[in-house]
């Protein structure tokens, strides 16, 4: 099955939105769905749907809301590119989606972005890499805790985002893993 | 779904075969001498002793998703115990082994660091399998065949229905593994340890659902 990607529009400009809902719905290679956000409650629904591209108008979110966002969710940024873009503001987004650009390009921007996105999501944190070191040296939830001077239920969060990475929710499997990704070495498995 | 097709005793097997050959390995656990020919479903099943009713019931459950409550009622819960029995058997003394030694032969010798922890893990799901039938054989099927001989009993199936557990889960991590994280150079043999899983997975989940879904309802009724 194919994933469906999110794309959100942030626009209160209706020829931007219907536009780039037009172009989107062209693109073939992902399955996408468009959002257009209410842009009132902009952050708020933001953080509520996850969208995996946000396409930004400058005018509607100021860059402080936007480093926010990221900080929240897995997100992607496209700033439309309407008007010339300060600096500040083109270095908290990821990218710009110029006026001009065709159905391909904005493709091939959205593809790459979706890809960033994704790798982030099945890459271990390098938290969550000691977390799956010390479950292959045998460590129970709370002595991980104690270990790494965090809370059981800390651990255990971590546990869940990693089991839902790598789709192995056993010691034994996580084990397997942290060996193929000398996250540990042998010797300290078998001790 | 396509619209499952049924079938009668006087259908001929080959055309059962034919028509869906998922069921091979069904007929696999039902130790089914093969060399059909013409014969029918109710001859084949008549010359292996099997009961035509339970195997039509099993058959569409598990190819149509069909539990056909008229059938039901005229199966014995004993020759569902015995198909189980059987597939326990086929499960842990054919294809189990058989994956193991296909799995041992498509390692990477590159791999060498990993591949012990590998058969390890394989060899746990199936100890752990093992306990989940033996207890089985030893609580859930006496208790059974006692209560349709009318003999006093001491389990109950109650007790079976809120034990009844996942046992597949550890084989679908392997695959996960193999698929995912398992680099090697020379994939062929893998691949078909692979498809050998990924049916190997579903079979113990048909095994499971005709535990929960057929065999528990028969019971029930017998009781009731």
């Amino acid at each position: 099955m194919k994933t469906t990607y999110t794309i959100a529009i942030v626009t209160q400009s209706e020829i931007l939105k219907c536009g780039l809902e037009t172009m989107l719905s062209c693109i073939r290679s992902v399955n996408l769905r468009t959002v257009t956000i209410p842009t009132e409650r902009a952050y708020e629904s933001i953080i509520d749907i996850k969208p995996s591209v946000i396409l930004v108008d400058p005018l509607e979110l100021p860059s402080e809301e936007l480093v926010e966002i990221k900080q929240n969710i897995k997100t992607s940024i496209l700033a439309i590119g309407w008007s010339a873009i300060p600096d500040y503001y083109k270095k908290v987004v990821d990218g710009v989606v110029g006026m001009y650009d065709s159905v391909e390009k904005l493709s091939q921007v959205i593809s790459a972005e979706l890809k960033s996105v994704k790798a982030d999501e099945s890459d271990l944190t390098p938290r969550e890499q000691e977390i799956v070191a010390w479950v292959a040296k045998g460590k129970s939830n709370k002595q991980i805790a104690c270990e790494m001077n965090l809370a059981v239920n800390t651990v255990m969060t971590h546990r869940r985002n990693i089991a839902s990475k790598l789709h192995i929710h056993s010691s034994a499997g996580l084990t397997i893993f942290a060996l193929m990704n000398k996250l540990v070495s042998l010797e300290e498995v078998a001790k | 779904m396509n619209h499952y097709i049924r079938f009668s005793p006087s259908d001929s097997m080959v055309d059962l075969v034919n028509y869906d050959f998922n069921i091979i390995p069904l007929l696999s656990r039902f130790s089914l001498p093969l060399g059909y020919k013409q014969n029918t479903i109710g001859d084949v099943c008549q010359q292996a002793g099997i009961d035509v009713n339970a195997f039509l019931l099993i058959i569409h459950y598990v190819l149509g998703g069909v539990n056909d409550e008229n059938l039901r009622k005229n199966v014995k819960a004993s020759d569902i115990v015995k198909f189980l029995a059987n597939s326990h058997e086929y499960f842990l003394s054919y294809k189990f082994p058989h994956i193991r030694q296909n799995l041992l032969l498509a390692l990477d010798d590159n791999q060498s660091m990993i591949n012990p922890s590998i058969i390890e893990f394989f060899d746990e799901f199936v100890a752990k399998v093992k306990r989940h039938f033996r207890y089985e054989e030893r609580h859930l099927f006496p208790y059974i065949i006692a209560l349709e001989k009318g003999e006093p009993t001491t389990y109950d199936i109650d007790t079976f229905v809120k034990q009844h557990d996942d046992v597949s889960t550890p084989l679908s991590e392997l695959k996960n593994i193999i698929l995912r994280y398992y680099a090697t150079s020379v994939p062929n043999k893998m691949y078909d340890v692979l498809v050998d899983i990924y049916n190997c997975e579903a079979d113990i989940q048909s095994h499971a659902d005709i535990e929960d879904d057929i065999l528990v309802p028969i019971v029930t009724s017998m009781i009731s």
